[in-house]
């Protein structure tokens, strides 16, 4: 039904495969990002929320 | 080495805290009054300004942009400050960035219930109020990028990330869906027409939840649950995959709004694997959340503000679980133009964002005022609010929801819609809508007991004044040996907004570009014309009244809606559709047909259904408007509206703007004469006469002329 709704825009499909390799290849860059970064760098950056001075002058809640 | 003093700017924090309270509230507030006004249509005392079409728009503009909006701001400025060990760019960028988005709020405050909108779905804002918000938001980018650039930490935080491609991406969504031509300064026309319309504001609608309800608040939960939780994230690895593969995805995703309609099945296809692949990245960022409190699960059962977080995103979960089967053809083809899509928008926004807000507001109430929560058990009273009124709100709207679609398609042993009269179908959710409501005042009783609590919090302590903090100035970024690119684009606050932003582009262009340039993508028919001046002036009391958020006009390829409705919907016959009124919801039927067949009515039939569409449909739940029987239209913009349409690519004969009236006239006067046969005594100029005339056009376009 649909491709008498839009004849002629079958040749369209080449997108969608188009569209899956382009997010492979940014799914695959960030992977070697992840499995190149360092320990330490990971380290730190994991911690990086905890680490800082607002907590030291700010931080007495109550909960 | 050598350290730098400077202070965090808390009150910035401080005033975005209020915001986010205050417009909560009213949200909820906003929201519980449609609840009602569903099983008990009289409760909005025949009021145009209280209809529900034109609250609606308010109550998703509100708990979007304003209880939302005003959190991430709230938890950005917070956050940020500390993470790049650096006070705001700019204290004067900040307050404009402050009162400039509250004046917005109010803008639409007042206009929506006005009836000034656009009827594009979370853009329903008119022309100069989009450009206050472009303005607006660009103030708070540029407030971000120079805080980020001026920074004393070389490396960004993922929040960071988040936060970035949350302005960029937010700023092309908002600029690209509203391109529209004025009219007058309360009215304009989409520049895009039918289909591709449809296209451009689910591409931003989709995204609008993408990224307005998604990423500022994955970053937000990066910094606040490991603060609450005192553990560091899970795993920053994972953290970096879910960032790149989720805003590289999700941008693709917008077409899966529009599945069996009639936009091209490549752009459905489209959308449906990409939403399906985004279960990847959202569940790792789920996951990523949860394992945070590996080792502090012990203190979720006393801490009110860790419990917050769980439901959070436990909700982020499962709405980005069911996001994707929801994308699913089978699976669509149930739960769209249902109750079932609300209950799933009411999962992320209850759950995600009304939970993790609730649980950072409760975390930076002691630090921003120096002192204890006032009551940690009344926000332990406030979590279970919340928690069962969310679950007494989405339960019954699931249920809604499959019900509705189960009744529609019923067909009798000898072929026959079971429930051909709609209302039919509407008559059993009433109870349900009862129940919807119930959970929503306990939503709301939460929010206010949160109200209480936190400004008893407040007045026990002071506003600290802003803190002294010393670090070391940030001394040149230079890579280190062996460094690689990701903590090389990490550390350059440009290049990573310019790469983001191709990675969100992509999605949109790889749509866009065929959809405007193939010609095959919406064919012509030849049958359809143009509006004419009365049908147009209706069809904008239409858009006015907000007709739209509850009646779509799109006939979907299904048995059992062209037996209910007839013919399917084409894509030519919306070519003149500026902007395009598909809808997403049917509270009532579609009317794409309504001036077609069997569907078709006398005039007499909707004059009398808008007075009290009980009188004609008894047990109906759809509002009163009487107004339309009363107010005269004076016409003043015709001739301006035709000579935009022309513009916009209408096939208006130039200078017909001098002949529009005269036409108008000679139409409205036919309807008028309609109405008397039938004992109706009214003049031409009265706004039912246009509205009228715009319904018995709905699906003309196909018949042969």
């Amino acid at each position: 039904m649909l491709s008498r709704i839009y004849p002629g825009a079958e040749g369209l499909a080449f997108l969608q495969g188009l569209s899956l390799i382009l997010f492979l290849l940014v799914f695959l860059g960030a992977l070697v990002m992840i499995f190149t970064m360092r320990k330490g760098y990971i380290d730190k950056m994991s911690n990086m929320p905890l680490d800082l001075e607002d907590d030291q002058s700010t931080n007495n809640g109550g909960h | 080495m050598e350290m730098e003093k400077f202070q965090y700017d808390n009150k910035i924090v401080r005033m975005f805290f209020w915001a986010t309270v205050i417009w909560g509230i009213t949200a909820f507030t906003v929201g519980l009054t449609l609840a009602l006004q569903l099983p008990a249509p009289w409760w909005n005392f025949s009021t145009s300004w209280l209809t529900f079409g034109r609250l609606r728009p308010l109550h998703t503009n509100a708990a979007i942009f304003a209880f939302v909006g005003n959190g991430i701001f709230m938890g950005y400025y917070y956050a940020a400050q500390r993470l790049l060990k650096a006070r705001n760019f700019s204290d004067t960028l900040s307050q404009i960035h402050f009162w400039g988005w509250q004046t917005i709020i109010l803008a639409a405050v007042f206009t929506l219930p006005a009836g000034l909108t656009t009827a594009k779905e979370y853009a329903e804002l008119e022309w100069p109020i989009d450009i206050a918000i472009a303005l607006i938001w660009v103030a708070w980018g540029v407030n971000m990028m120079g805080t980020i650039i001026k920074r004393r930490e070389k490396h960004l935080y993922v929040a960071i990330w988040f936060f970035i491609s949350t302005f960029v991406t937010v700023a092309m969504l908002h600029i690209v869906n509203s391109f529209e031509i004025p009219v007058s300064f309360g009215k304009s026309y989409s520049l895009y027409a039918g289909v591709q319309d449809a296209l451009v504001q689910w591409w931003y609608g989709h995204n609008a939840v993408a990224f307005f309800l998604t990423t500022p608040y994955l970053g937000l939960m990066y910094y606040y649950m490991p603060k609450a939780a005192q553990r560091p994230v899970y795993s920053y690895r994972l953290s970096v995959i879910h960032f790149w593969s989720l805003i590289f995805l999700y941008i693709w995703a917008g077409p899966h709004h529009l599945l069996y309609s009639s936009t091209p099945d490549w752009a459905q296809t489209l959308g449906t694997v990409f939403s399906l692949m985004l279960i990847a990245p959202s569940w790792g960022g789920m996951l990523n959340g949860l394992l945070t409190l590996r080792g502090a699960w012990d203190r979720v059962r006393q801490d009110p503000i860790l419990k917050f977080m769980v439901v959070a995103v436990s909700s982020y979960g499962m709405s980005t679980f069911e996001g994707p089967m929801m994308s699913l053809k089978n699976y669509n083809a149930i739960s769209h133009f249902t109750d079932y899509t609300i209950a799933h928008v009411h999962v992320g926004t209850l759950g995600w964002n009304g939970l993790l807000t609730f649980g950072i507001l409760y975390w930076l109430a002691p630090r921003l005022w120096n002192t204890k929560l006032y009551s940690v058990k009344l926000a332990n009273v406030h979590f279970w609010l919340a928690t069962l009124g969310m679950i007494f709100w989405v339960i019954p709207m699931y249920w809604t929801g499959i019900t509705q679609a189960l009744i529609w398609k019923q067909f009798d042993p000898e072929g026959m819609l079971v429930y051909p009269n709609f209302l039919e179908t509407v008559l059993q959710l009433v109870p349900m809508y009862w129940t919807r409501a119930f959970g929503g005042t306990l939503y709301l009783t939460g929010s206010l007991v949160m109200l209480y609590n936190l400004i008893k919090t407040a007045r026990a302590g002071d506003p600290i004044p802003d803190p002294v903090i010393e670090a070391p100035a940030l001394k040149p970024i230079v890579s280190e040996p062996g460094e690689f690119k990701h903590r090389w684009i990490e550390a350059r606050p440009i290049p990573f907004l310019a790469l983001a932003f191709v990675a969100v582009a992509i999605g949109g262009l790889v749509e866009f570009i065929p959809m405007f340039v193939v010609k095959s993508n919406i064919p012509t028919i030849s049958t359809v014309v143009p509006y004419t001046p009365l049908e147009l002036e209706g069809r904008d009391i239409y858009i006015r009244e907000g007709c739209v958020n509850c009646h779509s006009q799109m006939i979907r390829p299904f048995r059992s809606e062209t037996e209910r409705y007839g013919e399917y919907s084409k894509a030519g016959e919306y070519v003149y559709d500026h902007p395009f009124l598909w809808g997403s919801k049917r509270t009532g039927p579609d009317l794409h047909r309504e001036g077609v067949g069997k569907l078709r009515k006398p005039d007499a039939w909707h004059y009398n259904h808008m007075d009290n569409p009980r009188s004609m449909s008894p047990g109906s739940i759809m509002p009163v408007y009487p107004w339309l029987l009363e107010d005269s239209n004076d016409y003043k913009y015709l001739p301006k509206k035709i000579s935009v349409m022309r513009t916009l690519g209408v096939p208006y004969e130039e200078g017909y703007e001098d002949q529009a009236l005269a036409d108008l006239k000679v139409q409205a006067e036919g309807i008028v004469a309609n109405l008397k046969d039938s004992g109706i005594e009214t003049t031409w100029d009265k706004e039912i006469i246009s509205l009228i005339a715009y319904l018995q056009k709905l699906g003309t376009g196909i018949l042969p002329k």
